[in-house]
């Protein structure tokens, strides 16, 4: 077995290895289940509707004591107060819209976490809009109708016909022979 | 004592790299190749050197020798084995240590391995190098230096960040740095071909290389850091677009960009300039995310020393991008592209270079969004933030595009209008596409999604994913009929296309990962002991709290026994930690892996009296064992792609100006 089928074989061993790892599932054991002291925690349509509502809104807030993280997903003191809160403006049948005025009125716009479409942060939202639309524009005009061949390209010597290439090759052939016939 | 020799060997290397750059610089100047074997011979050195001072800062992590002001900050009498090997790149000074090394280490590497062809470029390499080794030693002996005494030496040390004791960061920052030092080889390639006024014949070859090395690592090195923050962090998440996060991610993206237009510029001859302002970009970026991180220009959870280096990245940065630009300036009129006919149009070559714009385009706007709460409050005081909802609002798009590329740019040839398989293929392969797509859709629970817009999204985004997979798979099919069938003979010829076809596929099954976990499910229930939780199809039975000693953390776990219709499936084991040089409870998170979905625990707070309820956030993430997969899949790619001997040897204007047969 040569070399190169060697590596094939262990590159291969090792992505089935790899592809193993992922499909084991642990055995599912049938096991007895008592259903006493089962918790109901059944959702009703109107929970899950204020559920989705509430991590909609927290998700839009920033986590103020960590970085990277919504009030959603970060548990610490403060963001739990603010989802607190968010909970109850909700109650009270406010819109999301309205909520979120709330909380830019009382921490500024530093509490959302992307931020809003006004003044200069219009910037922000305006930057990728104009490079994604923009930059294939100019991609076109630049680059695709030029087509290259244009007097700014290197000269690369000129291309051979086959005919050439062969004596080429003969008159090299010729040399070494001569070579081989000298030593 | 040790620390002092430590220092004193960090200086020698900063004097040793001053006589390298300058004895580089005289080489060029009076073309001798004696002075740039010497240049060569002090970078060989200073790696020589820098082995020693990690030894030693190695010997003293391992003595407890708190005397040394790092290692009392990092270390603690508790500190288990493994992460005392660890403590070495747990914080600034120590992981910008790693980074020297390993820079010092690449640098000798590629200077002894550089191929004869490149012979009249090196003095200019060696040069670029040395000015790096300049920087880094620099900052050794200065703003931060791991060697610093302070005596009286405390009795205990302060411990190691307890979010760092963990496995994942023991294989990141070493991965990361790896990736970053890495692209120091095309930088300096790069600078070279611009200071020589031409791309010599053996230059593609090394750049390729060394590209496909960093990126290797690069993917690896974010994967782990993903995954590090999915066990460790406890919000059941490992992309958070945090500043550091995006800092490590903007090499990355340069580094795709640049892989991509090498290949033009391989067979075509053309992309020259953009190669190498690409280059600089990659290896640029990669401090330029160390100076906002680390600087203390925005604030991160990865700050976790912050010293000021500002200044210092400042200056440092300012000088490399005006000297990069002032040589981009005045010599990049040498680099000519070819003048191959029939370039551009609708071709290979076209999609390539529109992958390329995309993923600038996200490496911009990936900047753009971590820079702005800088320049909004320069601009108008306003202190905004700008976190995942921005970036996630263009990231979409971004994959859309190169999803689309991806799918009809393999399909398509270099210099050639014609799309291998035509349309018919295409409608065959998205209504093909809708069979696994639908497969997908139902095992991922994708309907479970209830807002329409993300669904929509969600399910075009599926069969799209799957329809570029058929395309690949059909390319691969053709090359294959190309060798007659047989695959030891694609597997020795064509290494690099089988890499790239590999790779492409592992994109393509993360692009599903996080179009299946795109929305998570979650629950917060408290419950007593052995009460039961209904959650999503699952029922978690609480077994109670449990305490116990794991190296030098005591942790406190809540069992819950997993049953799904009565089966039993698993148990997870959710729990906080407690460091003894920490006050605070860090996360243990549970996790319960199937090949579809994750069961993701947190005990989020317990009964701290009679330890009898507990707390659970319980998250169900669908197909987050694909994003880990995909880093494999891309890993073997680029590993096999390095390994082709035979790619980028000779690239299209090389070969036609050295083809003689005399």
């Amino acid at each position: 077995m040569n070399k190169k089928m060697r590596i094939l074989i262990y590159s291969l061993l090792i992505m089935g290895v790899g592809a193993g790892y992922l499909m084991i599932e642990p055995d599912f054991k049938a096991q007895a289940q008592d259903n006493e002291g089962i918790k109901t925690d059944l959702i009703s349509p109107q929970d899950a509707n204020f559920k989705d509502e509430l991590n909609d809104v927290a998700k839009e807030l920033r986590c103020p004591t960590c970085t990277g993280l919504s009030v959603l997903e970060s548990t610490t003191p403060f963001s739990n107060q603010i989802k607190d809160e968010v909970a109850a403006q909700i109650s009270q049948g406010k819109s999301k819209d309205e909520i979120l005025k709330y909380f830019v009125s009382s921490y500024g716009p530093w509490i959302l976490r992307a931020p809003p479409m006004e003044g200069v942060n219009i910037l922000v939202w305006l930057f990728p809009i104009l490079l994604l639309t923009v930059g294939p524009l100019l991609i076109y005009v630049f680059v695709w109708r030029k087509k290259g061949g244009s007097s700014t390209t290197k000269e690369v010597g000129e291309m051979r016909t086959a005919e050439e290439i062969l004596t080429e090759m003969h008159n090299a052939l010729n040399e070494l022979k001569k070579g081989v016939k000298n030593s | 004592m040790y620390a002092h020799l430590g220092f004193y060997l960090m200086f020698l290397c900063l004097i040793l790299s001053i006589f390298g750059a300058g004895s580089a610089f005289f080489a060029a100047k009076l073309n001798d190749p004696r002075l740039y074997k010497s240049s060569r011979a002090s970078v060989t050195t200073i790696f020589l050197l820098t082995v020693i001072g990690a030894a030693l800062m190695w010997y003293m992590l391992y003595q407890r020798d708190y005397s040394v002001a790092y290692i009392a900050k990092n270390s603690s009498n508790d500190l288990p084995p493994f992460y005392t090997l660890t403590a070495f790149w747990s914080s600034l000074e120590g992981s910008h240590f790693l980074w020297t090394l390993l820079l010092s280490m690449f640098s000798a590497i590629a200077l002894w391995t550089a191929s004869p062809n490149n012979d009249h470029i090196m003095p200019y390499v060696s040069l670029t190098l040395n000015g790096i080794l300049i920087w880094m030693y620099y900052l050794s002996v200065s703003v931060s230096d791991p060697f610093i005494v302070s005596i009286p030496a405390p009795p205990n040390g302060a411990g190691m960040n307890a979010l760092l004791q963990n496995y994942y960061m023991a294989f990141h920052p070493p991965t990361l740095f790896t990736g970053y030092s890495a692209l120091v080889v095309p930088f300096a390639y790069g600078f070279a071909a611009l200071c020589f006024g031409e791309i010599t014949e053996g230059w593609l070859k090394t750049c390729r290389r060394w590209v496909l090395l960093a990126f290797t690592f690069l993917t690896v090195a974010i994967v782990l850091g993903g995954r590090w923050a999915y066990v460790e962090l406890g919000w059941s998440g490992y992309w958070a677009w945090d500043p550091v996060e995006n800092s490590s991610f903007l090499p990355w993206l340069f580094c795709l960009a640049l892989m991509h237009s090498l290949i033009v510029q391989e067979k075509l001859g053309h992309l020259k300039s953009l190669t190498i302002v690409l280059s600089f970009l990659a290896f640029y970026f990669s401090f330029f995310g160390t100076f906002i991180t680390r600087s203390g220009v925005i604030s991160s959870v990865h700050s976790f020393a912050e010293s000021n280096i500002g200044i210092n990245y400042f200056v440092f940065l300012s000088i490399l991008l005006f000297i990069f630009l002032m040589l981009f300036a005045t010599r990049a009129h040498l680099l000519l592209p070819t003048g191959v006919a029939k370039v551009w149009g609708m071709s290979r070559e076209s999609a390539l270079a529109l992958a390329v714009f995309l993923f600038i385009t996200f490496a911009a706007i990936v900047s753009i969004g971590t820079l702005f709460p800088i320049v909004s409050e320069a601009l108008s005081g306003q202190r905004v933030s700008v976190q995942a909802p921005y970036f996630n609002a263009f990231a979409p798009y971004i994959g859309l595009g190169v999803v689309l590329l991806m799918a009809i740019g393999n399909l398509m040839r270099f210099q050639s209008t014609k799309l291998v398989g035509g349309y018919r293929f295409q409608i065959l392969a998205l209504l093909g596409a809708l069979i696994p797509a639908a497969l997908f859709a139902y095992q991922g629970d994708v309907f479970q999604t209830t807002r329409p817009f993300a669904l929509g999204s969600q399910i075009v985004g599926i069969i799209l994913t799957f329809w570029c997979l058929i395309c690949l798979f059909y390319d691969f099919y053709i090359h294959l009929k190309d060798v007659r069938m047989k695959f030891p003979v694609l597997f020795s010829h064509q290494r690099g296309y089988l890499g790239s076809f590999i790779a492409h596929v592992g994109f393509l099954v993360a692009i599903l990962g996080f179009l299946g976990n795109f929305r998570g499910v979650n629950h917060t229930a408290t419950v007593k002991e052995g009460e039961k939780i209904s959650f999503a199809g699952y029922d978690f039975d609480f077994q109670g709290l449990e305490i116990r000693q794991d190296l030098n953390a005591k942790i406190i776990e809540g069992k819950l026994g997993i049953y799904r219709e009565g089966h039993y499936v698993g148990e997870l084991r959710p729990g906080r930690s407690q460091y003894p040089t920490k006050p605070e409870l860090m996360h243990e998170v549970g996790i319960l892996s199937f090949f579809w979905r994750d069961i993701y625990g947190v005990l989020s707070d317990f009964d701290r009296e009679g330890g009898k309820s507990a707390t659970f956030e319980l998250h169900i993430n669908h197909t987050v064992r694909f994003v880990w997969l995909s880093c494999l899949l891309v890993a073997i790619g680029s590993i096999l792609a390095f390994f082709d001997g035979k790619r980028g040897r000779r690239s299209l204007d090389a070969f036609i100006a050295s083809w003689r047969v005399q």
